[in-house]
């Protein structure tokens, strides 16, 4: 890790709000949006505190964790920075990967340390049991199960403390990070919705509420809800890549193409600024599918290029599912089906960013004309296929896309007689990692 | 294909991706296109809005069905649809030049 290049933009920060008053209570890093977590740490660190909060709040990961480790350097005594370090080395909550095995250990170490130390409020000591609820047995729990323990034990403390406006918000996130693909009613999403809503009339300028309100509207029958804290979060955080590139989730669901391409181009320039790698390919491949709605393919192009420039990534499966699918969307958007054949499989271990390629390239093969090609891509899918179900718990997939394409081009010439539904393809979408991560 | 499209529309997409890469109903009023079906693809790229809404291949495919179906007013009206999300294009993407053409009738 870079800890001193990752905290140079922080600094900068800190430098520019140097002036903010000393006594305010909520966060002055005035680039990261408004957050009052009142804690027993020693006051000299509590803007540094809640501006750490500020950077969990928008997913912040690198900067975040320095910022609470060196808020635990400052005043050794402040137990409750142990809880921030562990919830940002949760990583995503919503992502359905979870945290690394090696951040697991390190996010252990971290509750360990903040169990020794002993913070002086019970409320405090159950924020970071609550954070240990998560990494209990971490090895030997799915995601899903960890994301479940998690959203109880946040209820637990957002029911003893009702008054405690960050024990809702918190407990509205881990809500909402446990709605499966499957459920069509959205329950987890519209219960943290409704809890945010009326977080959202109080502070306005809260990263954590507009952020986690967008993920809670994330979903095509419910999107044009989450349109109000689309607009707004950028402006609450714009020094947070995340929080540049979040309200594109709403735009792509409506159909707001330029909104979503000036939003990620800003975040992927934030995210290379800020050192998060990951973040910035997540934003190329949002901004390249919007610059193909447009027909900006010339534009579309170039972002796949510049974000193939920056260095980095991690072994997670955010950068990886962005190079594979750029470069799939550049094709199928076009309908460039010849330059399909060109298109090459990344050989990640994650089946369903391959299968992005393989799909891809298969459907091109076909429609343009080349069927033995594109029954050998097909075949390639169904061994993915099965490697997503040995590794994921599905809910259900499509298999039947490309076989179509192959009968009904197979038909033509070989005047076919009964076909065989046998070539099926898993489709380039992506089920959530339940069980394992391999980073 | 269609039972590949029902399955996609009973399940949502995973957060780390914008969209599908292609919408699973979109490829199927493709192919129905193919078959020379213009009506029952209409009816697929219309349904395909409505999870998946402004997509320039969407309007494409649904100006081209209606077209063939004989619903010239609708034809023309999905044309200009495409034009207008396309009013910034870098690129001559060649839907856009038989747009340009039927959307003038």
């Amino acid at each position: 890790m870079k800890p001193m290049l990752r905290s140079l933009p922080l600094l900068a920060a800190v430098a520019l709000n140097a002036p903010a008053f000393a006594d305010e209570s909520h966060a002055h890093g005035g680039h990261l949006g408004k957050v009052s977590f009142p804690t027993s740490c020693d006051p000299k660190v509590q803007p540094a505190f809640e501006r750490a909060v500020a950077m969990l709040h928008s997913f912040w990961y690198s900067a975040g964790e320095q910022a609470f480790r060196d808020v635990l350097r400052d005043d050794p005594g402040c137990a409750i920075a142990t809880w921030g370090i562990a919830s940002i080395l949760m990583s995503n909550p919503l992502a359905g990967q979870g945290a690394s095995p090696k951040g697991a250990e390190s996010a252990q170490a971290a509750l360990d340390e903040g169990r020794r130390i002993g913070a002086k409020t019970a409320r405090e000591r159950d924020y970071i049991e609550a954070a240990a609820a998560y990494y209990q047995d971490f090895a030997k729990r799915s995601e899903r199960e960890r994301q479940v323990a998690r959203a109880r034990a946040y209820e637990t403390v957002a029911q003893r403390y009702p008054d405690d406006d960050e024990a809702q918000i918190f407990m509205a996130l881990y809500t909402a990070a446990t709605q499966t693909q499957a459920d069509q009613t959205y329950a987890a999403y519209l219960k943290a919705a409704a809890i945010l809503e009326e977080q959202f009339r109080k502070y306005p300028d809260h990263p954590g509420v507009a952020h986690y309100l967008i993920h809670s509207y994330d979903a095509p029958p419910i999107a044009d809800k989450g349109l109000v804290a689309a607009r707004r979060y950028a402006g609450i955080a714009p020094d947070a890549p995340h929080a540049l590139h979040m309200p594109s989730h709403i735009f792509t669901r409506v159909g707001a193409w330029q909104e979503s391409a000036a939003t990620n181009l800003r975040s992927r320039e934030a995210a290379r600024a800020g050192n998060e790698p990951d973040e910035a390919y997540h934003a190329s491949d949002y901004l390249v599918y919007a610059y193909l709605q447009l027909a900006r393919d010339a534009e579309a192009r170039r972002a796949i290029d510049e974000a193939m420039k920056v260095p980095g990534i991690s072994p997670r499966f955010v950068a990886p599912y962005a190079i594979a699918a750029m470069p799939a969307r550049y094709v199928f958007e076009r309908g460039a089906w010849s330059e399909a054949a060109a298109l090459r499989p990344l050989g990640s271990n994650y089946p369903f960013v391959e299968a992005i390629t393989y799909f891809a390239r298969s459907v091109g093969e076909a429609r343009s004309g080349d069927l033995a090609a594109a029954r050998r891509d097909a075949e390639q899918l169904q061994v993915l296929q099965a490697a997503l179900a040995a590794a994921t718990t599905a809910t259900g997939r499509p298999r039947s896309r490309c076989s179509g394409w192959r009968r009904r081009r197979g038909s033509r010439s070989a005047k076919a007689g009964p076909t065989r539904r046998s070539g099926r393809c898993a489709p380039p979408r992506i089920w959530r990692i339940a069980t394992r991560s391999t980073s | 294909m269609r039972a590949a499209a029902d399955l996609e529309d009973r399940n949502e997409k995973h957060i780390v991706t914008p969209a599908r890469i292609v919408p699973a109903r979109e490829l199927l009023g493709d192919m129905l296109l193919e078959l020379k079906q213009p009506a029952a693809a209409l009816r697929e790229f219309e349904a395909s809005q409505q999870r998946e809404p402004n997509r320039f291949r969407n309007y494409f495919g649904s100006a081209r069905a209606a077209e063939m179906a004989g619903d010239r007013a609708k034809a023309t009206a999905y044309y200009r649809k495409l034009l207008e999300l396309a009013r910034d294009a870098d690129s001559p993407r060649p839907e856009l030049a038989t747009a340009r053409t039927l959307a003038q009738r």
